[in-house]
């Protein structure tokens, strides 16, 4: 999460510079996408079960989409630009209780930074009003993985969390087009990111991995659709 | 409150680029509540326990209750007394016991309090965490007392309807837990046998001793309870349960018995053993035991007990009579015995203890009239008793003498020390030696020798090698010895005379004065002789019919006092009779079972039976 701030902090910096040419093309913007997390959601009903020994509790939360934050620097070079993106993912899970005496919740919390290089490919001359492009894209995702438990009666005022980390590869490709308004740009995209997740290991120990009760490890998984749209500048 | 993303996103901002930038760390939080409406529980259930308040605690005492609603999950409940925590009791029904003892708690009164705790089973979260839970409370006095109760009282012990009852007062010390009543049977102030009850139910009041038969007995009741065992006073009882008598009828002679005092103790019976032969009777009725043929001085053992008819239970006698005799009165045991006629008086004569010991009864009544002891070592033929039969001449052995004896005042008036004139050897006695009214004795010695010797001058008279032993007439002037008759007197050669009995040896010779006859009595047969002289010259010897019966043995004996001849016999294996013979007419007296052996030998003297067993019949 600091990784991504200063990420988007120093895009910012840099935003604010004097430009030398409109070969530099930055831009910032949000996406919104579907997210896999096949083995969380296994974890998490194996979480209800255990719970629902206890009390009725559900799934209120099962890592829905969310809109995560992305950016990216590039240059031309003939129609195509070259570059390095950044962006920023989270979704959660829950299971939850409550009634009158007090209430129970376990939430799986997933923060996910990455970075990775960026290729698009255009299909017009660079600068025209309109710019339709492919797109390629490729980095490592930074997963933080954080299981809160919070328990609340008139007696008790439990909280526990533990937290995991992994790292994935992520590769993704899609279409999209930007509108040009002289040194500024619109782009809106369509992606599908596949993700080659790794066990998630517990933070500080790498050698406790989280295992399912299979005793198979379990990773992040953050595949599926974006939709995303940005903003830039050109220089 | 959290900061809502989709709430921010979905309006357009000016800042909104900045906003993100600074709210880079903005992420998805959850914050859905599944809320189920669940309905809360109330305390309504009811503790099922002693309405009184007030507990008594003298004994180990197990407490139990419950809790009227039984569909908890669980139940604990806490135990305190005197606001001190004693134990926690879990139950997964509500149901609950709990045991104090007294000895852990000081006399007194004393605040047990109950405290019951169990879930709400709302089925809330707090209700499926055991936190929600009720709980009841209730207090008791607890009356402690750990003091031993004081013994119990005497029991009341009584015989009812011929059954040996015990009762006594139920005890109202509530800290008792059991009695026992004990049982002690004595014989005398020894302790032969001891039982117990132990009864849990305090109510009994009264117990049937079915084991009772008579004698003494104690019973008292033992106080039991957790921490104490307090002995009772013991009351004691006696009775002889039933009443035996002895008849002696002529030919017929035993017990009687009554019904028992006991007729209703249904395990007991009378048991008589008698001569080693057990009968057993019952004790409900009256009966009757008949002995028949004791043998004259024999002593038969009796005994007679109530005892249990089951032989695993020690029975007591209650009453015993430890020998009997067959018509026999009980008199000194003797080994000899005389007839003094101008005193009517008997004289028996016994060693015993060292000591030789002589008698003097009166005929008439048989009572002892006086005695004499006279101490002397245990030499042997200490004892014998020999008078002449005018009683002018009486002696007794003693110290290897011929003790005189004054049969009026049983004084020792001189005695005569034969030793030197026999060589020092050995006296035999035998029933035959003789001693005549002129004072000759006759008798044999250890050395094979028979003697005739004036005792006034101790002159020897008559001596021969010959291990048979001599007998003289009362008048002293015949001697039978060795198949044949001697003539003889105090100054005279001894002759013998003709006629000699062909096949016996040794005999009694008895002369009928006033018939002139002279019989020797030799074994089973009586040989006359004939007078071949007047007044006094017996010579031929005739055979006369065989007067007495008899198989085998034994010696016959002359009694010129009653001028009988008495003997025993062997009839069969252990079995004997004592015969009486008339001497005049050779018909038989008297014939009666008797006892014969090693110091039971019958006599006949006067006219009364005897028997060194120590009993007399007329």
């Amino acid at each position: 999460m600091k990784f991504c701030s200063i990420l988007f902090c120093a895009a910012f910096l840099v935003l604010s510079q004097p430009v030398q040419s409109q070969n530099l093309r930055f831009s910032v913007g949000a996406n919104y996408g579907t997210f896999s997390m096949a083995d969380l959601k296994g974890l998490q009903e194996e979480f209800l079960k255990d719970l629902q020994a206890t009390v009725p509790a559900k799934i209120t939360d099962k890592f829905p989409p969310f809109i995560g934050f992305e950016g990216s620097l590039t240059w031309t070079k003939w129609k195509n630009y070259y570059g390095i993106e950044a962006g920023y993912n989270s979704t959660a899970g829950r299971i939850a209780y409550s009634d009158y005496s007090g209430k129970v919740t376990l939430d799986q919390l997933v923060r996910s930074p990455r970075v990775g290089l960026s290729a698009a490919f255009g299909l017009h001359e660079i600068n025209s009003p309109w710019e339709f492009f492919l797109l390629l894209n490729g980095g490592t995702v930074f997963n933080s993985y954080k299981l809160d438990f919070n328990l609340e009666t008139a007696q008790t005022h439990d909280s526990d969390n533990v937290e995991f980390h992994s790292i994935n590869l992520y590769f993704s490709g899609g279409g999209g087009v930007t509108r040009n308004i002289k040194k500024l740009f619109i782009n809106a995209k369509l992606l599908y990111q596949k993700d080659i997740p790794t066990d998630l290991k517990l933070a500080g120990d790498n050698d406790a991995t989280l295992l399912n009760d299979k005793g198979d490890g379990v990773g992040v998984d953050w595949s599926g659709v974006r939709v995303a749209i940005s903003g830039g500048i050109k220089f | 409150m959290p900061f809502d993303c989709k709430t921010h996103f979905n309006r357009y901002n000016p800042g909104l680029i900045f906003v993100l930038l600074l709210n880079i760390g903005c992420s998805y939080t959850p914050e859905e509540e599944n809320f189920m409406p669940v309905n809360k529980a109330y305390l309504s259930e009811r503790l099922d326990i002693y309405s009184n308040s007030v507990l008594e605690l003298f004994t180990p005492t197990t407490f139990s209750f419950s809790v009227s609603s039984k569909s908890k999950r669980y139940y604990h409940a806490q135990i305190y007394m005197d606001g001190e925590y004693i134990q926690s009791l879990s139950s997964s029904n509500g149901e609950f016991s709990f045991s104090l003892d007294p000895i852990d708690f000081e006399n007194g009164t004393r605040l047990l309090r109950l405290e019951i705790t169990y879930p709400s089973t709302s089925g809330s979260l707090a209700d499926k965490l055991d936190q929600e839970v009720f709980t009841v409370t209730k207090e008791f006095q607890v009356i402690v007392d750990n003091t031993p109760p004081e013994p119990h009282a005497k029991p009341t012990v009584k015989i009812e309807d011929g059954k040996l009852m015990v009762f006594w007062n139920a005890t109202t010390e509530k800290a008792v837990k059991s009695y026992t009543i004990e049982v002690k049977y004595f014989d005398g102030d020894k302790v032969i046998d001891r039982d117990s009850l132990l009864t849990f139910d305090l109510n009994i009041t009264k117990l049937q001793d079915h084991y009772y038969a008579g004698g003494k007995v104690s019973y008292q009741v033992n106080l039991k309870g957790h921490n104490f065992y307090i002995r009772g006073i013991p009351e004691f009882f006696e009775c002889v349960p039933i009443d035996i008598s002895y008849y002696n009828n002529p030919g017929d002679q035993g017990f009687s018995f009554s019904q028992s005092l006991l007729y209703g103790q249904n395990s007991i019976e009378l048991e008589v053993t008698v001569a080693g032969q057990i009968l057993k009777f019952s004790v409900a009725s009256a009966g009757q035991i008949q002995i028949p043929n004791v043998p004259f001085g024999a002593e038969i053992p009796y005994e007679f007990r109530l005892r249990t008819k089951s032989d695993s239970y020690q029975s007591r006698p209650f009453y015993r009579i430890n020998r009997i005799a067959n018509n026999g009165i009980k008199i000194p045991r003797f080994l000899y015995v005389e007839y003094a006629s101008s005193l009517n008086a008997y004289y028996l004569s016994n060693y015993v203890s060292g000591a030789v010991k002589i008698y003097k009864l009166d005929a008439s009544s048989m009572d002892v009239i006086d005695s004499l002891v006279y101490p002397t070592p245990a030499l042997s033929g200490a004892g014998p008793l020999i008078f002449s039969r005018n009683n002018a001449h009486n002696y007794f052995i003693a110290d290897r003498k011929f003790k005189k004896l004054d049969l009026n005042t049983l004084e020792i008036i001189g005695d005569v020390d034969l030793a030197p004139v026999i060589n020092n050897q050995a006296f035999i006695w035998e029933h035959w030696v003789t001693l005549t009214d002129n004072n000759l004795l006759a008798f044999g010695t250890g050395n094979d020798r028979a003697y005739v010797i004036d005792m006034s001058t101790k002159a020897v008279l008559w001596t021969q090698t010959n291990y048979r032993a001599p007998s003289l007439s009362a008048d002293g002037e015949y001697m039978f010895f060795d198949k044949a008759l001697y003539k003889g007197g105090p100054s005279a050669a001894w002759n013998q005379l003709v006629g000699k009995i062909s096949t016996v040896e040794e005999g009694m010779i008895f002369r009928k004065p006033e018939t002139n006859e002279l019989f020797a009595k030799v074994n089973t047969l009586v040989y006359k002789y004939n007078a071949t002289s007047t007044p006094s010259s017996f010579g031929n010897l005739i055979a006369v019919t065989t007067p007495i019966e008899g198989v085998s043995f034994t010696k016959y004996y002359y009694d010129h006092h009653s001028d009988t001849f008495w003997g025993a016999a062997s009839i069969a294996t252990n079995n004997y009779v004592f015969r009486v013979y008339n001497a005049v007419n050779f018909s038989k007296v008297a014939e009666i079972p008797v006892a014969y052996g090693s110091n039971l030998n019958p006599h006949y003297v006067n006219g009364t039976y005897f028997h060194s067993n120590g009993y007399y019949q007329k």
